[in-house]
C-alpha cells in the first residue's frame, strides 16, 4: 500500500546551491551593529534585528533571493494561497545566533503566512528544527506508542526550509561547540500603501 | 515554466514527517464471487436504510449480517491483515495485535447517488474496498483536517478543502475514522458498490463496581 496526501504539504526543505561565506561575513559585522536590536529569547536564543536593515535585503543575499523566488510562489501555489489586488506580502526577517547550549522554545508566527529559515551555519549536533503535529487532536483518538508529537527536520549549512506561520515549531539544543547561525524570512500579507 | 526551472524545483521537496492519514492499494485477487455475493445480499436485505446516501442510495450498516462474516470474503480479509499492520504501525497506534473488525457493510450506490458527508467517529480504522467502480461513478473525497489551519489566509477560488481521492474498481483506500469524508455523485450509468470496513483495538474494559451504600450516606 501506498500513502497518498491529496492535501497541501505544510513542510518544504531545498538546499541553496550558492555560496555561504560572503553571507556569514555579512552577519558577523551584523552582529556588532549598535543599530541593530539585540533580544534574548526564551532558550538563551539570541535574536539580531533591525527594522530598516533585514537581511533578506542585504546584497549579499541577492543570490539567494533570486534562486529562493520561483520556489516561493510553487510553495505559495501548493498552499492554494490568494492575494486580493489590494493586499501584497512583506517581509521581514531577523538572524537567529544559537550558541552552545542555547535552544529555541515552542512558538507559531501570528499572522504570518510563511516562515523561511536559511541555515547558514549548521553543524552537526547544532539543534534541529523540530515541528508539531498539527493533527496532534485527531490522532490522539487512539492510544499510541509514547513517541509524542514532535519531529525533528534535519539540516546541514545552506539548507532551506519553508513552514507556514501557523506551525508550532521549537529548536533543539545546540550540543556541540560551535555556533548555529540561521536567517530567518517571515512573510505576511498586508494592504498595498496606496489603498 | 522551462526546462531549468523543472530542474531546478527537482530539488525542493515536501519533507512530511508525520504520519500519513490516507493509504491506497489495489486488491490484486478476483473481486466476482464477492461481487455477486454482495449484490444478492442486498436484494434480499431488509435491514437496507438511507441513513447518509443521498439519491437513492443505500446501505446495509443496520443489517446484522455483514460482509466480514462471508465466506466469500474471507480471502479479502485474509490480504488486509498486512496491510492494516503496516498502516497500524505507521499510525504509532498501540495494540496492533489486538486490532478487531467492529463492523463491515456494502453500500450501494445506483446512477445519480452519493454519500453524504461523515466520520466514522471513534473507529480507529477504515478500509474501504470498491467492488464495482465505473467510470463517472464518483470518487471518494476527503476533506483536508488542517482546515482551520489553512483557512487563516485567504485562499484561491474553488478551495474549499475537499480534494478528490480518485478510485477504481478493486481499489481499497485505508484512512482514520476521524477523517471526514463524503462521495462525489454517482454520474455514470451503472451502480457503484463498495464494502466498507471498520477496524479497532479492543482494550480491556471493567466493568464500574456496583456502588454500596455505606451507613454514612443515610439511605
Amino acid at each position: 500500500m501506498k500513502s497518498e496526501n491529496p492535501f497541501p504539504e505544510p513542510i518544504w526543505k531545498a538546499r541553496f546551491p550558492g555560496r555561504l561565506d560572503t553571507i556569514a561575513n555579512r552577519i558577523a559585522k551584523y552582529a556588532s551593529d549598535p543599530t541593530v536590536t539585540t533580544k534574548e529569547l526564551m532558550g538563551n536564543l539570541v535574536q539580531r534585528y533591525n527594522l530598516k536593515d533585514n537581511p533578506h535585503e542585504w546584497k549579499e543575499l541577492d543570490e539567494f533571493n533570486n534562486w529562493l523566488g520561483s520556489f516561493v510562489s510553487e510553495v505559495w501555489k501548493n498552499w492554494e494561497y490568494s492575494l486580493e489586488e489590494w493586499e501584497e506580502l512583506r517581509f521581514k526577517s531577523w538572524v537567529n545566533y544559537n550558541d552552545v547550549g542555547s535552544s529555541i522554545g515552542e512558538h507559531t508566527h501570528t499572522r504570518d503566512v510563511m516562515t523561511i529559515v536559511f541555515y547558514i551555519n549548521k553543524p552537526s549536533d547544532t539543534g534541529h528544527l523540530q515541528l508539531f503535529n498539527p493533527l496532534i487532536f485527531h490522532w490522539e483518538n487512539t492510544p499510541r506508542k509514547d513517541d509524542g508529537f514532535w519531529r525533528d527536520i534535519p539540516a546541514k549549512s545552506g539548507d532551506v526550509i519553508i513552514i507556514p506561520g501557523w506551525m508550532m515549531h521549537r529548536v533543539s539544543k545546540n550540543e556541540s561547540t560551535e555556533n548555529r547561525l540561521s536567517i530567518t524570512i517571515n512573510a505576511t500579507i498586508t494592504t498595498k500603501d496606496n489603498y | 515554466m522551462d526546462m531549468k526551472d523543472l530542474e531546478e524545483f527537482k530539488v525542493w521537496n515536501t519533507a512530511d514527517v508525520f504520519p500519513d492519514p490516507i493509504w491506497k492499494a489495489k486488491y490484486p485477487h478476483k473481486l466476482f464471487r464477492l461481487q455477486k455475493k454482495a449484490k444478492e445480499f442486498l436484494d434480499n436485505s431488509e435491514f437496507l436504510n438511507a441513513g447518509l446516501e443521498r439519491d437513492g442510495g443505500a446501505s446495509s450498516s443496520s443489517d446484522p449480517e455483514q460482509p466480514h462474516m462471508w465466506g466469500e470474503s474471507q480471502e479479502f480479509y485474509e490480504w488486509l491483515r498486512n496491510p492494516s499492520e503496516e498502516i497500524w504501525q505507521s499510525w504509532n497506534y498501540q495494540n496492533g495485535n489486538r486490532r478487531q473488525i467492529t463492523k463491515s457493510w456494502v453500500n450501494f450506490h445506483p446512477p445519480g447517488a452519493w454519500t453524504d458527508e461523515h466520520t466514522h467517529g471513534n473507529t480507529d480504522m477504515v478500509a474501504v474496498l470498491y467492488l464495482d467502480a465505473p467510470t463517472d461513478s464518483g470518487n471518494l473525497q476527503v476533506h483536508n483536517p488542517l482546515f482551520y489551519h489553512w483557512e487563516g489566509t485567504q485562499r484561491i477560488a474553488g478551495s474549499n478543502s475537499w480534494t478528490n481521492v480518485p478510485i477504481e474498481t478493486g481499489d481499497v483506500v485505508i484512512f482514520p475514522g476521524w477523517l471526514l469524508h463524503r462521495t462525489e455523485k454517482n454520474n455514470s450509468t451503472n451502480d457503484r458498490m463498495t464494502i466498507n470496513t471498520n477496524i479497532a483495538a479492543s482494550v480491556n474494559f471493567q466493568n464500574i463496581p456496583i456502588a454500596k451504600p455505606t451507613p454514612a450516606d443515610g439511605r
